[in-house]
């Protein structure tokens, strides 16, 4: 049992006290950590150790070994090509707001089936509950729980809040919420638009933790564009949403003091800027130099915090 | 060769030092159940195709347990995304508002989803736990091909719940959508040397 006590010099006498099962809710807990927090490799090279020594149930090693080979070892060609389960940090994580929506369009019919359809859930043997709050989880690295989550289904509306009332930013960012949610975002517009251009259409999207506006615009070649201004009301829900960007090349400069981040995509062109609890995405056929001249222009001073 | 062979040897090495450890990880992660060993085999598919990073590492044990940690947040992912999804269509199915119905066979209720081959897909992974090894099985497939096969479920299942999220599609789209997506001219970006002196 000395052996265990050391590992490189450090002292884990203490862990070698601890239960069986204290160890292993350590090793969960570990394994629930976000993405951009390290664990303690050692400490937990460490309990594995001990866990493997106090539990000394055979394992049938070479069986494993056996079906990896035959099911699951990829081909030769297949090596060194993207895997997503080993972080890259020279590719960093990009939102994107089109996935957004399209999560939080999903969020918001699967927690509608928890308000309005739990006997479906339950006769799939399955709890829905608590698989919506795993994604939750792992999307936003914040324990998520019942009483965190309220939701409501009325008529055709949805909406839902996870709402930290002991948080004093959430007063703060409701009262930006509010504030916007009233007056759109006139005020934070772009003064610099390409020559010609011309409002077409807009939209708008609110649950209880953002709003947004798209506001649709056209060139007179024909060329289309978009902004889109979102407001939260927490700013965890920057992050809640966030997906890959794939396969783009990403360019950033600085807008009067914000990060602009330039991103291709295809034939359109993406600029986006984050900021505390707003998010302004432009996005179209537009040259680079269109995009910076619009985040330029934008008066942030104007946003209402 | 004498490097593949060399990769080759460090990879069985490592699985069989390892793999006992990484259990114990991945069942305290996440239950006693095959998912734990999946999750473990499918680090080694990693190390496999990064195994020049893993040569390189200067902990290779730490990278493994690192990738396990990975691979296993990704499996919560996609099981957890693929249950909401499930939800969300068998939501949409009974029209969210009808609870009335709640007493109904769901095999009954959801009679056109259960009987979409995407659907039972996805369902025998994220509602029925499932492995994909064993899932790949049933259908006679290999690992990989099973992989793609739900990647693609995934996707169709998706998209048919998008495109009856009428509002949201218009957020997406805006009223001329659909024309847009066809007529809108196309303006040539500058060059990507122009695109890459904004990089720091």
């Amino acid at each position: 049992m000395s052996k265990a006590n050391t590992s490189g010099g450090r002292d884990f006498s203490a862990l070698d006290a601890m239960t069986t099962e204290e160890l292993k809710e350590l090793l969960r807990q570990d394994s629930l950590l976000p993405e951009d927090e390290l664990s303690d490799t050692e400490k937990i090279l460490h309990i594995m150790g001990l866990l493997t020594q106090r539990e000394p149930d055979a394992v049938d090693v070479e069986g494993a070994w056996q079906t990896f080979n035959e099911q699951y070892r990829p081909h030769p060609e297949d090596a060194e090509m993207g895997d997503t389960a080993q972080t890259d940090e020279s590719h960093p994580r990009r939102r994107s707001l089109r996935r957004l929506f399209r999560t939080a369009a999903v969020l918001a019919a699967a927690v509608a089936l928890l308000v309005t359809g739990t006997i479906t859930a339950s006769a799939f043997g399955y709890n829905v509950t608590e698989a919506v709050s795993q994604w939750l989880e792992s999307l936003s690295g914040e324990p998520w729980t019942d009483d965190l989550v309220t939701a409501q289904w009325s008529g055709d509306t949805f909406s839902f809040a996870c709402e930290d009332a002991a948080n004093p930013d959430w007063v703060r960012a409701r009262k930006t919420l509010e504030h916007h949610r009233a007056g759109a975002f006139v005020d934070l517009l772009p003064t610099w638009m390409p020559e010609g251009t011309e409002r077409v259409d807009s939209a708008t999207m609110e649950y209880d933790i953002f709003y947004s506006e798209k506001l649709f615009y056209a060139l007179p070649d024909g060329v289309e564009f978009s902004i889109r201004m979102t407001v939260y009301s927490n700013s965890q829900y920057i992050s809640l949403f966030t997906a890959d960007w794939d396969g783009s090349d990403i360019a950033q400069y600085d807008s009067n003091g914000k990060t602009v981040y330039l991103i291709p995509d295809g034939d359109s062109m993406t600029g986006i800027c984050v900021d505390d609890y707003m998010e302004t995405i432009i996005e179209g056929a537009l040259t680079v130099e269109e995009l910076q001249n619009m985040f330029d222009s934008i008066q942030w001073d104007n946003i209402y915090w | 060769m004498a490097g593949t062979e060399h990769q080759d040897d460090l990879i069985s090495a490592l699985y069989h030092e390892m793999f006992p450890m990484l259990l114990a990880y991945a069942r305290s992660a996440l239950g006693d159940g095959d998912m734990a060993e999946e999750a473990v085999q499918e680090t080694f598919c990693v190390a496999c195709k990064r195994q020049r990073e893993l040569t390189e590492s200067t902990n290779p044990r730490g990278w493994l347990v690192n990738t396990l940690k990975n691979v296993i947040r990704q499996l919560r992912r996609d099981r957890a995304r693929e249950a909401a999804l499930l939800a969300a269509l068998t939501a949409q199915q009974d029209g969210a508002d009808n609870p009335d119905q709640s007493g109904t066979d769901p095999d009954l209720l959801y009679s056109n989803l259960q009987h979409d081959p995407d659907y039972l897909l996805l369902k025998r992974l994220a509602l029925d736990q499932c492995t994909m090894a064993k899932l790949a099985a049933e259908l006679g497939i290999s690992v990989e091909a099973c992989k793609k096969r739900v990647q693609r479920a995934r996707k169709r299942l998706q998209k048919r719940l998008e495109q009856n999220l009428g509002e949201s599609d218009r957020y997406f789209n805006g009223k001329a959508g659909q024309r847009r997506a066809s007529k809108c001219p196309r303006r040539t970006h500058p060059a990507e040397g122009t695109f890459q002196r904004l990089t720091p």
